[in-house]
């Protein structure tokens, strides 16, 4: 059984395109274009935090906020995700400032945040600790 | 025996040497001519969307080759073309105008498809090409001819598919993965928001969900190559990529991929039940 030599010459290098193309970029991690490393939803999520608004009261007592509730953005599922989002730490402290607003003066709101890193999984962007209604 | 002997023996009559029922093949030329319209239709290659002549050139050739493949007129010559049309939009569209609709790997898995198709006779069965045959045939008094043809492009196609799943159980492997947090992080974009947790139950899917996937992606470019384990592996497949296309938007790569697994059925086997289902 001895198959034509065009035909072994095609299929061999299209064997090697497909097959050992994605196999180099992955193993020595070069950026060859023209082989598609197939690397899928790798930074998918990478850029959302995952945020907890608090309220400090007098006395020490700590109470969870909902800030859809609080600032009357209307029932989760029709919040717009750009709205349901928040991609870093800023943007999380950005909404404390109507927040503070809305619960009046002498309130106290803290977040904490954690934050997508790819491959590093969830990291700790703040803890909660400052007074984000406090002007610095 | 040496062992690179047998694997060029392997090679050649698992590979070079492999003929067959061309019905496979044809069935997945015209899912990949209606899954490239269905990708591009209304997106970048509309008419009304194409103002430069590159991209304008790059619209006739996509428009005119995905046609020609999907009715099976001149079919490899369709498919290749079908396929520097798919590569063209991932590469040049993609990768150098920077649309970055386009240089994502669904579309490249199309495009690289077709083009592969292009080296199997995927205009021997149900296509204008196998039509014309027979009425050649029939004006010859000659018997129809068989829709059968050597096979090695659709090996090739299997081995990518190979390659593909290999690749991503590979990335996959890092334990924010399997702990399902790199799900969670998905889920978190897509559907919860920034301020609603995932409730426990759901993170113990996610987790075990994940580590199903993981474990799929480096056990089925094995189990496909086997007969016994073939439907059973197709039916996990098809199952996880129906889990991916309901859950995250990966757009036309599930429905690609339960139409590649035809590349792993037995050619003679899937024309026997086509003849029967007819019958």
């Amino acid at each position: 059984m001895t198959p034509p030599l065009g035909r072994t010459v095609a299929a061999t290098l299209l064997l090697a395109y497909v097959a050992i193309g994605p196999a180099y970029r992955h193993i020595t991690q070069r950026r060859v274009e023209i082989f598609v490393q197939w690397k899928m939803f790798r930074y998918f999520g990478s850029d959302v935090c995952q945020v907890k608004f608090s309220e400090h009261r007098a006395g020490g007592e700590v109470v969870p906020l909902n800030r859809y509730e609080l600032l009357e953005l209307g029932p989760w599922q029709e919040i717009p995700v750009r709205t349901r989002l928040i991609k870093n730490p800023r943007k999380a402290a950005g909404w404390a400032a109507p927040m503070c607003d809305a619960l009046g003066p002498d309130a106290d709101i803290r977040v904490a945040t954690r934050c997508g890193s790819g491959r590093r999984g969830w990291l700790a962007k703040t803890t909660g600790d400052v007074n984000l209604c406090v002007a610095e | 025996m040496n062992p690179l002997r047998w694997l060029w023996r392997l090679y050649v009559e698992q590979v070079l040497c492999f003929e067959g029922s061309t019905r496979p093949v044809s069935l997945l030329r015209i899912a990949i001519a209606l899954l490239m319209w269905s990708r591009y239709a209304g997106h970048t290659a509309h008419p009304a969307l194409a103002h430069t002549p590159d991209i304008i050139a790059l619209n006739v050739l996509f428009w005119v080759s995905t046609t020609a493949m999907l009715l099976g007129f001149q079919s490899r010559w369709a498919a290749g073309l079908a396929g520097v049309a798919g590569l063209a939009q991932f590469y040049w569209q993609g990768l150098h105008l920077g649309v970055e609709a386009l240089h994502v790997h669904h579309v490249y898995t199309l495009g690289i498809t077709a083009a592969l198709l292009a080296a199997t006779p995927c205009g021997g069965s149900f296509s204008v090409d196998r039509w014309l045959a027979l009425r050649r045939a029939e004006s010859r008094g000659e018997a129809a001819p068989p829709e059968w043809g050597p096979l090695w492009g659709q090996r090739i196609i299997a081995v990518m598919v190979c390659v593909m799943y290999l690749g991503t159980a590979y990335e996959k492997s890092y334990w924010h993965y399997l702990n399902g947090n790199a799900m969670e992080m998905a889920y978190t974009t897509l559907y919860l928001g920034s301020d609603v947790p995932m409730p426990p139950v759901a993170k113990a899917l996610t987790a075990a969900s994940s580590g199903v996937v993981w474990a799929l992606e480096w056990l089925l470019p094995i189990t496909l190559w086997f007969r016994r384990f073939r439907w059973v592996s197709i039916g996990l497949g098809v199952l996880m990529h129906a889990g991916m296309y309901i859950l995250i938007p990966v757009a036309t790569f599930s429905l690609t991929m339960c139409g590649l697994y035809l590349m792993f059925l037995d050619p003679d086997e899937v024309h026997r039940h086509i003849d029967r289902a007819l019958s």
